[in-house]
C-alpha cells in the first residue's frame, strides 16, 4: 500500500485526521490570500493596520499561516476592508485540492467592487448574454438535426423560434378528445333568474336588457312579476 | 513556437513551480530530513508542511513566502539559514538555506517552545549540516509536495 493510500484510508476512517488535513490547508490558504490581497493594493502592513482598524502585529501575525485562529468576523473585516467578497463553503475535498493546487499567491488576484463590472452594471450582462444565447440557438438549429434540436433550443428559452422552424416537419398531434364535442359550460338561466311558472303569457318575460344589466352589476331587484337576485 | 509573437498561450490550470525543494541527506544514505517528517511531526504538521511547500514553491520572490517566521540571529543569520514555522500543534520550525538558482535545502526540522529546543542541538546540527552543503559532503533529496494530497 503506498503512502498516498495509507493517508486516503485514515482520511476515510478518522476525523481528527480529516480535521488536521483541512486544518493545515487553510492555516496556510488563508494567510497567504490575504497577503496577496494586500501586495495586490501596493499597502504596507501599518497602511491596510490603520484601513483596518487594527494593528500592525495583527496583519503581521494574519499572514503569517497558524499564528491566528481566523474567526468568520475577521475574515469579513479584513474583506471589507480590501472591498472584495468573501465566499465561506463546504466542499467535496476534491474541490479543496483543487483549489490548492490552482492557487498561486503571485497570480492570486480579485477584482475589487469599484472595477467589478458585473456587480456594479448587471444589466448590460444580461444583454450580452442574450444576444449570446440567441447567436447559440442559431448555431444550434442549422447545424444540428432535428431531434437534437428539440431539448437544446427548449432549454434555452427559444420555444418560440424552434417550434417556427419544425413546422413542416411537426407530426401531427392528436387530442385525446374531441374539441367539438366539447360544450362550454354555459350558466343556466334558471340559475340567475327566478322563472315563473311556464304559464304565464309573452308579455310577462322580462326586457333581456334590463335582466342582463341588473345580473353583471350583481343586483337583485324585482322587475314585474320577477324577482332577479344577482350571482 | 512559443516565442512567436502571434501566439497566444492560454493561462495553464496548475501555476508553474518556480522553486525546488531539497532534504539536506548524510552520506552515504542517511536522510534526516525524511525521518523527522515521517515519525517526529504531527499529522497536522505533516499536512501544513506539505501545504507550505505547494505554495512556497510558486511564489518567485522568496520574500514572499508563506512561512518564514523570523529574521535569524547570530550565526544563522550570517550563514544565510532562513526558518519557516509550520503551523501545528507544536511550534514546529524547519532550517533551511538556498542552494544555487532558485533551489532551497532543508537542513533541520525542530521543535522551540519555551527556550528549549528539541532536538537541544538543532541550531548547531543546521549550521553543520550548512558547513556540508557548502563543502558539497552530503546528498540531497528532491521534496516534492503531494499534487494529490
Amino acid at each position: 500500500m503506498s503512502d498516498r493510500q495509507k493517508i486516503i484510508s485514515r482520511l476515510i476512517a478518522d476525523r481528527d485526521f480529516r480535521a488536521d488535513y483541512i486544518r493545515a490547508k487553510l492555516d496556510v490558504l488563508i494567510p497567504s490570500q490575504l497577503r496577496a490581497l494586500r501586495m495586490r493594493e501596493n499597502k504596507t502592513q501599518p497602511e491596510l493596520a490603520q484601513m483596518a482598524d487594527m494593528k500592525q502585529s495583527r496583519i503581521s501575525a494574519m499572514e503569517t499561516p497558524g499564528l491566528v485562529n481566523f474567526n468568520r468576523e475577521t475574515l469579513v473585516r479584513m474583506a471589507a476592508t480590501h472591498s472584495v467578497g468573501l465566499v465561506i463553503k463546504f466542499v467535496p475535498f476534491s474541490e479543496m485540492l483543487e483549489w490548492e493546487n490552482s492557487y498561486s499567491q503571485d497570480a492570486f488576484n480579485v477584482r475589487q467592487l469599484a472595477n467589478d463590472t458585473n456587480f456594479l452594471y448587471p444589466e448590460t450582462i444580461t444583454v450580452r448574454k442574450r444576444v449570446r444565447r440567441k447567436r447559440n440557438v442559431r448555431r444550434v438549429l442549422s447545424g444540428i438535426p432535428i431531434a437534437q434540436t428539440a431539448m437544446t433550443a427548449a432549454a434555452m428559452g427559444t420555444r418560440r423560434q424552434y417550434m417556427n422552424s419544425i413546422q413542416g416537419e411537426r407530426p401531427q398531434m392528436r387530442l385525446p378528445f374531441d374539441l367539438s364535442e366539447q360544450v362550454a359550460p354555459q350558466k343556466k338561466l334558471a340559475d340567475v333568474f327566478e322563472l315563473p311558472d311556464q304559464s304565464g303569457s309573452a308579455n310577462d318575460l322580462p326586457d333581456l336588457n334590463r335582466l342582463v344589466a341588473a345580473s353583471a352589476g350583481a343586483a337583485t331587484g324585482t322587475w314585474g312579476n320577477y324577482h332577479v337576485s344577482g350571482r | 513556437m512559443t516565442n512567436h509573437n502571434k501566439v497566444i498561450q492560454f493561462p495553464s490550470q496548475v501555476p508553474a513551480k518556480v522553486w525546488e525543494f531539497f532534504d539536506f541527506g548524510y552520506l552515504p544514505d542517511g536522510k534526516p530530513i525524511e525521518t523527522w517528517y515521517k515519525n517526529e511531526i504531527s499529522d497536522r504538521a505533516r499536512f501544513s508542511f506539505n501545504a507550505l511547500i505547494k505554495n512556497n514553491e510558486k511564489i518567485a520572490n522568496h520574500l514572499d513566502w508563506s512561512g518564514p517566521d523570523k529574521q535569524m540571529q547570530g550565526e544563522l543569520k550570517g550563514k544565510q539559514i532562513w526558518q519557516w514555522r509550520i503551523p501545528g500543534e507544536l511550534p514546529y520550525r524547519m532550517l533551511g538555506s538556498f542552494w544555487g538558482q532558485k533551489r532551497a535545502v532543508f537542513l533541520m526540522g525542530y521543535y522551540h517552545k519555551g527556550g528549549v529546543y528539541t532536538p537541544r542541538n538543532a541550531l548547531t546540527t543546521a549550521l553543520d549540516r550548512k558547513k556540508l552543503l557548502d563543502q558539497g559532503a552530503c546528498k540531497l533529496y528532491e521534496r516534492q509536495a503531494e499534487d494529490n494530497l
